[in-house]
């Protein structure tokens, strides 16, 4: 199974943070294979994009310009194809009521951005493997909440 | 109108593997959760053509040997939280006697396959099901604890902090009010 | 109804009342008709005597005739024939006065009759005797007999006058009886009636002068309480009319007057009079709401402008309602001049206004001040984590300690950043408040500190603690913050021992400045065993950035204890710290239920 390839999407505006991310994946022993969009125009027009895999898991920053995480959030929700991916928002904000406001919109994840590249890499792996198992154990997806500090 | 449902799983699968057996004359005997001794004959095109019609239901047919036992423990896992069988008997001697491998080796495949260790996964299955029993709503978590086997509550909470992140309550306050927003 | 009430009462006092005047009217008529009873009776003695007085005259006017007739025979002396020759008209008159007397009495008008008769016969002898003497002696036979005959019939008359009179003497006597058996009763009766008329009128007395010193009192107590009424007008600027509804009639208070500029009652209350004051703008809608407060029946509040007479614009507010007393109505009404209070109050809502955006201000620079700094900061460290585990073996020995010097005030920086973070949420703003158990609150603190416990070595006891309507993170936060506290400023020599007491008190525990009055409060106190405060410090103590130790001892930024301050002013609570130097800290809480 290991052999199965693991689709991640990024979409985060800020170029240091999609530079550590891809940076942290390199470190993890998962077979990942990331991409990135810089804001939130470009992600819905990517995910409606017919001729792409669609990501296990999205990365969502909620601070983008144009169109921010939660709007986002709520247009992927009403889009059928995309019911299968995990949302996981990825945000440097910790206050309760963007948490928790993220989860009630659909999020399955909330993920501060941490502080260091060690924690980085441990945040992103526990994020992506728990995600797996939600997704290779057809495991109840509605009730997945996971938030990580 | 939105409908909760209690679905089992089990008995949901069961179904559908008898129907798509039936409806390919296929002469079958389900053997357990997740196993099915095919009696008759069958060719390449039909097995492929089985898998295609499992697929729509999201049942895979497992074909390499590993993949097989990795499957047969989760699902022993599965059924051993989710059936409320003896909680009292250590999960790894359960596992071991079931599989009929030593613990050691099944834990070293399991962690070598997989993207996690056995007693994560336990882990993991045990929150779903206390997740599941905290939005049926009937339990509270002193009963769910003890139902599952947990030394106290705060163990329980402790341990659903862990893998979620969140206390039970908020887990519980969350999900409520997103079936609300979806409702509105 | 109580006895005494009902004799007091009105009705009964009415019914008393005529009641009385019949018993005067019968008195009065006994007393009339014993009167008319005397003079009666002594109308029935007169009676009697002259009865007994003309028979007494009969009789000697009889004897005389006899008298005179003998001494005739005797002398033949015409002298004595006078008294025969005048006796009979004198009998006639008497007999004809005795049947006027006797003309109501059968019995005694028969013996009147048979009298005559006798007196007749008597009349018949005399004549016969003077004829038998007239004759001459050689009758003297006859004379004599005659004269014998005569002076028979004359004793069987005076018996016959003598029962008569016995008679008369008889119905006297019965009639008497009679006059006497009834005027004893009499009296009595009088007596008795004016007794009763006596208690009748001294309890009638009795009862209007208590009505009346009542009435004085009432009186008194009515003048009062007008006084005070126009007192309270004049001080809280507020005024008073009625509207009798049946007369028409309406009655402003002097201070209505006033609060339009005006003497009291310069002019005649009249709907007009007043109407005349209200600005023209107004004026429609006002008489309308009390045309409809009319038939509706209800209370009615509205508020008007009024110009006053010296031409300045005041804002009124009127309550007036209906009340009903027997089949009178009467409209009351209260005025107030508001005019002052609704410019206070712009003056306050537009100072509030102000404050709010000024703390929202305030707030949101807070608050994205320390979240932007965040984004830099997190990066900076993020980079130096790179470095640090990629490079630091080809950097020189100096460039090592300065990555060590940059990363460990980084990390300064950003836990001031999260503290500051920490405290600029720490509003109710958009908190909801909800029903939660402090001990889940209060475990979920321990575990997060599970860590820092164990390490300390520290024992954490709790009791029991309530449910209560709170911002739950906050009160956990609350927790957290005070616990954590007590773990950092611990003394090296003793292991930390912190206790939670909870109490429920009631305001009158508390010091009254504290709070409001009648609320119930949880006590809960985090007391501990470690380094203690000087006492002086026991407000500082929770001022932002406010610290007591240097940050070399401990490290810190100043604004845990300044959230819990802020987190319990959430809650509309107190708190309050009290230390002892190397002996402990106890810090206090309250929380309304």
């Amino acid at each position: 199974m290991q052999t199965n390839t693991i689709y991640i999407l990024l979409a985060d505006d800020d170029e240091d943070d999609r530079t550590f991310f891809r940076d942290a994946f390199a470190e993890i022993k998962i077979n990942a294979n990331v991409n990135v969009v810089h804001d939130g125009e470009e992600l819905m027009s990517y995910l409606k994009r017919t001729d792409i895999i669609l990501p296990h898991i999205l990365f969502l920053d909620l601070n983008m310009p144009r169109k921010n995480g939660l709007e986002c959030l709520a247009e992927i929700k009403q889009l059928e194809h995309l019911n299968d991916m995990a949302v996981a928002i990825y945000s440097t904000s910790a206050s309760e009521k963007d948490i928790e406001e993220s989860f009630v919109r659909g999020a399955n994840i909330y993920i501060k951005k941490p502080n260091d590249f060690d924690s980085l890499i441990k945040t992103l792996n526990i994020a992506t493997t728990i995600n797996w198992q939600y997704h290779t154990d057809s495991l109840n997806k509605d009730t997945f909440l996971l938030r990580i500090e | 109108m939105r409908l909760f449902l209690k679905l089992d799983i089990n008995s949901i699968c069961k179904t559908i593997i008898q129907e798509q057996c039936e409806k390919l004359a296929l002469e079958y005997e389900i053997l357990g959760f997740g196993e099915v001794n095919i009696k008759s004959a069958v060719s390449d095109a039909k097995l492929q053509e089985l898998s295609e019609k499992l697929a729509v239901y999201g049942i895979q047919i497992i074909e390499n040997q590993k993949s097989i036992l990795i499957q047969k423990i989760k699902d022993t896992i599965v059924e051993m939280v989710f059936s409320d069988i003896d909680t009292t008997l250590k999960s790894s001697v359960y596992l071991a006697e079931k599989l009929n491998h030593s613990y050691g080796y099944i834990s070293n495949l399991f962690s070598e396959v997989t993207y996690t260790s056995i007693e994560n996964y336990i882990i993991i299955q045990k929150i779903e099901r206390v997740k599941q029993l905290l939005l049926i709503n009937e339990l509270t978590l002193t009963e769910i604890a003890y139902k599952l086997n947990y030394s106290s509550v705060a163990h329980l909470s402790t341990q659903f902090k862990n893998i979620t992140g969140l206390t039970p309550s908020a887990f519980q306050r969350i999900i409520g009010k997103r079936r609300n927003n979806i409702e509105i | 109804m109580r006895i005494k009430d009902f004799v007091f009462s009105s009705p009964f006092l009415k019914v008393l009342f005529v009641s009385l005047i019949f018993l005067l009217l019968f008195l009065s008529s006994i007393i009339y008709k014993n009167t008319l009873q005397v003079s009666n009776s002594t109308k029935w003695v007169v009676h009697s005597y002259k009865v007994h007085l003309a028979l007494d005259r009969l009789m000697l006017t009889l004897k005389d005739a006899e008298t005179g007739q003998r001494g005739f025979i005797m002398t033949h002396d015409k002298n004595y024939l006078k008294p025969y020759l005048g006796s009979k008209i004198k009998v006639r008159s008497t007999l004809a006065q005795l049947k006027w007397l006797s003309s109501d009495n059968t019995e005694q008008e028969k013996n009147i009759e048979k009298l005559e008769e006798m007196v007749e016969l008597r009349f018949g002898y005399l004549r016969y005797s003077m004829y038998q003497d007239s004759l001459g002696s050689m009758n003297k036979q006859n004379l004599k007999e005659s004269l014998d005959t005569g002076r028979n019939l004359m004793d069987t008359i005076e018996v016959h006058a003598n029962k008569m009179i016995a008679l008369e003497q008889y119905y006297l006597e019965k009639r008497n009886e009679n006059y006497v058996s009834k005027t004893t009763v009499t009296p009595l009766l009088i007596l008795l009636i004016v007794l009763f008329s006596l208690a009748i009128f001294s309890m009638a007395y009795f009862k209007i002068n208590k009505d009346l010193s009542v009435m004085e009192e009432t009186n008194r107590q009515l003048m009062i309480t007008n006084e005070s009424n126009r007192q309270a007008e004049k001080i809280g600027g507020f005024c008073t009319w009625t509207w009798d509804l049946k007369t028409g009639e309406l009655k402003y208070s002097d201070n209505l007057y006033e609060l339009l500029g005006c003497e009291p009652q310069s002019f005649k209350p009249t709907r007009k009079s007043f109407t005349a004051f209200i600005h023209p703008e107004d004026r429609q809608k006002i008489t309308e709401e009390a045309a409809a407060l009319l038939i509706e029946n209800k209370q009615l509040i509205q508020h008007f402008r009024v110009i006053r007479k010296d031409g300045a614009i005041r804002h009124f507010k009127s309550i007036a309602r209906t009340i009903d007393h027997k089949d009178k109505r009467t409209v009351i009404g209260i005025m107030n001049d508001i005019t002052d209070q609704n410019e206070a109050n712009f003056a306050i809502e537009q100072r509030n206004f102000e404050l709010e955006q000024i703390n929202g201000e305030l707030e949101s620079f807070n608050h994205v001040t320390s979240h932007d700094l965040q984004e830099p900061l997190r990066k900076i460290q993020t980079f130096i984590s790179r470095i640090s585990s990629n490079d630091m073996d080809s950097m020189s020995e100096t460039g090592r300690e300065y990555i060590g010097k940059i990363l460990s005030a980084a990390t300064k920086m950003r836990t001031l950043i999260d503290d500051l973070l920490l405290f600029s949420r720490t509003n109710k703003a958009d908190k909801i408040f909800e029903k939660a158990d402090l001990n889940e609150l209060f475990q979920n603190s321990l575990q997060e500190l599970a860590q820092a416990i164990q390490e300390k070595k520290a024992t954490v006891t709790a009791d029991p603690l309530p449910e209560l309507q709170v911002i739950p993170y906050q009160i956990q936060q609350l927790f957290t913050n005070l616990i954590s506290n007590s773990l950092k400023y611990s003394r090296p020599d003793i292991n930390p021992a912190i206790t939670i007491r909870s109490e429920k008190i009631s305001i009158s525990q508390m010091a009254p400045s504290e709070a409001k009055p009648d609320k119930i409060f949880y006590q809960i106190s985090v007391s501990d065993n470690g380094m203690g405060f000087d006492p002086q410090f026991s407000e500082s103590i929770f001022t932002l950035f406010q610290r007591l130790h240097s940050s070399s001892e401990f490290p810190g930024t100043g604004i845990g204890l300044a959230i819990c301050k802020k987190i319990i002013e959430n809650h509309k609570g107190t708190i309050k710290a009290q230390g002892r130097l190397n002996e402990g800290a106890v810090f206090t809480f309250f929380l309304p239920e």
